[in-house]
């Protein structure tokens, strides 16, 4: 603390607030945006060595408006790591503010595997790919095979692979089987399918990019008919209706090793009777509050639960203890329509009326709300099916546009993908066009490219397109891609 | 009352209703107790201790906020740099002051002022490149050409907004 009488007014060194001790640029910068703290911090050493602080760039994690709820491992990162996420994501936030983007880096790489797809997924983080595909030439008695892949994104990033053969024959990757992180920060994906005996198996896949390599650390069976699970963090929740018409939950907490649970209890919740089998229910589990809790989303209705600490173990097992929602929202004229995607702890996409509607509930909010629904209508109406060539994720949107309305000139196999983010608070019309041209490619039919997936967290997108299917000899069934992944950041 | 001497040897003879927005003075009233004795402010002027006290008898019987606000995530995720009719008028002071007042804030640890005032340098700083911020505060750029092309390189994206 430095000492300045009356009499020194004008003298401007004095008073310069590097002077400040660090506690008051603290407060500073509880006020500035990420662009603003880097900014300041280019300034001198002193600011520089602030504006580095964890502290800081915590504080700025917290108040994002959806890092720290979607992807609450970041909480435990590094100073250099927060602030390298925040700095990708206020990027990637001007991108869109753009009337064109142009990509950063657009690398292409063949995917050549015996069998067939069953999905193909970032990791939270954009590094590492895994694939699921099926084969029985490999190993007849193990055909289902996952791949986790470090493509080689250019010189001095060398490609990395793994692969596991499961005994067990998973179904197709589905939007809220991850990859997501535990709470430790570890990658896992679950599993599904269906067993010869009519139950329901599931499996936690560990992914260790470390090493790498994949385990599958836990399964575990469930004769119940099951609607839907969710799986985020270490928990795992799936539900189901009883005959007459009760809604139950199992929930799951993982063991640090993944390979057994903490706390498994089922439990009946309050919700409005289902009418028979056709009750379309999502759940989300959320986790980043103060309280774990779980959201029920169906047609009608948004219920949330908070997730019990300890239920006590029930003698008779069609009597679990009675979770009542803490907040509910029953909308009496409008439904909320079809529900398209459904993301963890970020948006909740649906079709209703033609408008693509994203709602957000707040639970963490003193006051539980979901006032926060954005409406996108897609201009001219696009199908309706649910085999869009569309991609979603939790703040974009992707979809494929052909140009033949542009210059007849236009090379066959330009690709133009348009994409929106979704607007924040105010309604943003603007769509901005990305142009993708591969020369170095031979031409691939346009019409076989399909936005894969995208990640957040880093920015990139992966297409896929496909060259040749398969042979008609179904013995040597063989798939032949190029992969593309596009930098934004 | 509470008599208050400030840097300058000025005395200010304040409700002890008051003065205990600082939270550093009403902390030293609780350990003294009762008394006729003035309390120095080696760290404050006059001229700034006259507009501290302006603004604690403006805000004379708010709440305080509590310690544990920071900690409240539902409150920190709807931060904004807005300030009130009064303490906008309040805040608008040449930069020496404010600098002052924020300082005065800090040390005397009343934390609603030096949110206002570090929200009025906040709005300041917002948009401006690193070098209109050197000329805006006075800060000499103490980095050797090496550490700066460093910077430069990382904050690339930062240049063309």
């Amino acid at each position: 603390m430095f000492v300045v009488s009356a009499s020194q007014h004008g003298q401007h060194a004095v008073h310069s607030p590097s002077k400040f001790v660090v506690d008051v640029w603290l407060v500073i910068m509880r006020y500035l945006s990420v662009l603003d703290i880097v900014r300041l911090g280019s300034t001198c050493r002193t600011l520089h060595e602030f504006a580095s602080l964890r502290h800081v760039w915590r504080d700025v994690l917290f108040q994002h408006r959806f890092l720290d709820q979607c992807y609450p491992h970041l909480r435990s990162c590094t100073a250099e790591d927060i602030r390298h996420q925040l700095k990708t994501a206020a990027r990637l936030d001007h991108l869109w503010t753009q009337s064109s983007i142009v990509p950063k880096h657009l690398y292409t790489f063949p995917l050549d595997f015996p069998g067939v797809f069953q999905g193909l997924k970032f990791l939270p983080g954009g590094t590492w790919l895994v694939l699921l595909f099926h084969c029985r030439n490999l190993n007849p008695s193990r055909h289902s095979n996952l791949c986790l892949m470090k493509p080689s994104t250019g010189a001095g990033f060398p490609a990395v692979s793994t692969t596991f053969q499961s005994e067990m024959c998973w179904l197709p990757f589905l939007d809220q089987d991850g990859p997501y992180k535990s709470s430790r920060g570890d990658n896992l994906i679950l599993l599904r399918t269906k067993c010869n005996d009519g139950s329901n198996a599931f499996g936690i896949v560990h992914l260790n990019t470390k090493i790498p390599s994949i385990t599958i650390p836990l399964t575990f069976r469930t004769n119940m008919f099951v609607r839907n699970y969710a799986a985020s963090g270490d928990y795992i929740v799936y539900g189901w209706i009883t005959a007459d018409r009760r809604h139950f939950l199992r929930i799951m907490q993982l063991n640090d090793n993944y390979d057994g649970f903490r706390k498994d209890m089922t439990v009946e919740i309050d919700c409005p009777k289902g009418h028979d089998g056709k009750l379309r229910i999502r759940y989300d589990l959320r986790l980043s509050g103060r309280v774990p809790c779980i959201l029920l989303v169906s047609t009608r209705l948004m219920a949330a639960y908070n997730i019990p600490s300890n239920v006590p173990n029930s003698v008779d097992a069609n009597l679990p203890p009675l979770l009542t929602p803490f907040w509910q929202l029953r909308p009496a004229a409008v439904t909320f329509g079809r529900f398209v995607k459904l993301f963890h702890e970020g948006a909740i996409v649906s079709l209703y009326e033609g408008q693509i509607r994203f709602i957000r509930p707040h639970l963490d909010a003193s006051e539980p709300n979901t006032y926060v629904i954005e409406k996108y209508n897609f201009d001219p109406p696009r199908s309706q099916s649910s085999q869009w060539p569309c991609l979603f994720s939790a703040q974009r949107i992707f979809w494929r546009s052909s140009l033949h309305n542009q210059k007849g000139t236009t090379s066959p196999w330009q690709t133009t993908i348009e994409t929106s983010a979704v607007p924040e608070n105010v309604h943003r019309e603007g769509r901005v066009l990305i142009d993708l041209q591969e020369t170095q490619t031979s031409a691939p039919s346009a019409s076989t490219r399909i936005v894969q997936d995208w990640d957040e967290l880093s920015g990139r997108l992966c297409m896929r397109s496909i060259q040749s299917r398969f042979t008609q000899d179904p013995r040597c069934r063989k798939t032949t891609w190029r992969v593309t992944l596009v930098d934004f950041v | 009352m509470v008599h208050l001497v400030t840097s300058d040897n000025v005395e200010f003879v304040v409700d002890k209703e008051v003065v205990e927005r600082s939270v550093l003075i009403k902390n030293m009233l609780e350990d003294v107790g009762e008394t006729d004795q003035s309390i120095p402010l080696a760290n404050v002027s006059s001229a700034v201790l006259r507009k501290v006290i302006e603004y604690c008898e403006h805000h004379r019987g708010e709440p305080l906020p509590s310690a544990d606000a920071d900690q409240n995530q539902d409150e920190t995720r709807k931060r904004t740099t807005d300030i009130s009719e009064w303490d906008q008028k309040f805040i608008t002071v040449d930069q020496e002051m404010l600098f002052e007042i924020i300082l005065a804030a800090n040390y005397l640890d009343i934390k609603s002022l030096l949110d206002v005032g570090c929200k009025t340098v906040a709005n300041m700083i917002k948009g401006k490149t690193p070098d209109e911020i050197r000329r805006l505060f006075n800060i000499v750029n103490d980095f050797t050409p090496e550490e700066e092309a460093q910077i430069k390189k990382e904050n690339e994206w930062a240049e063309d907004r």
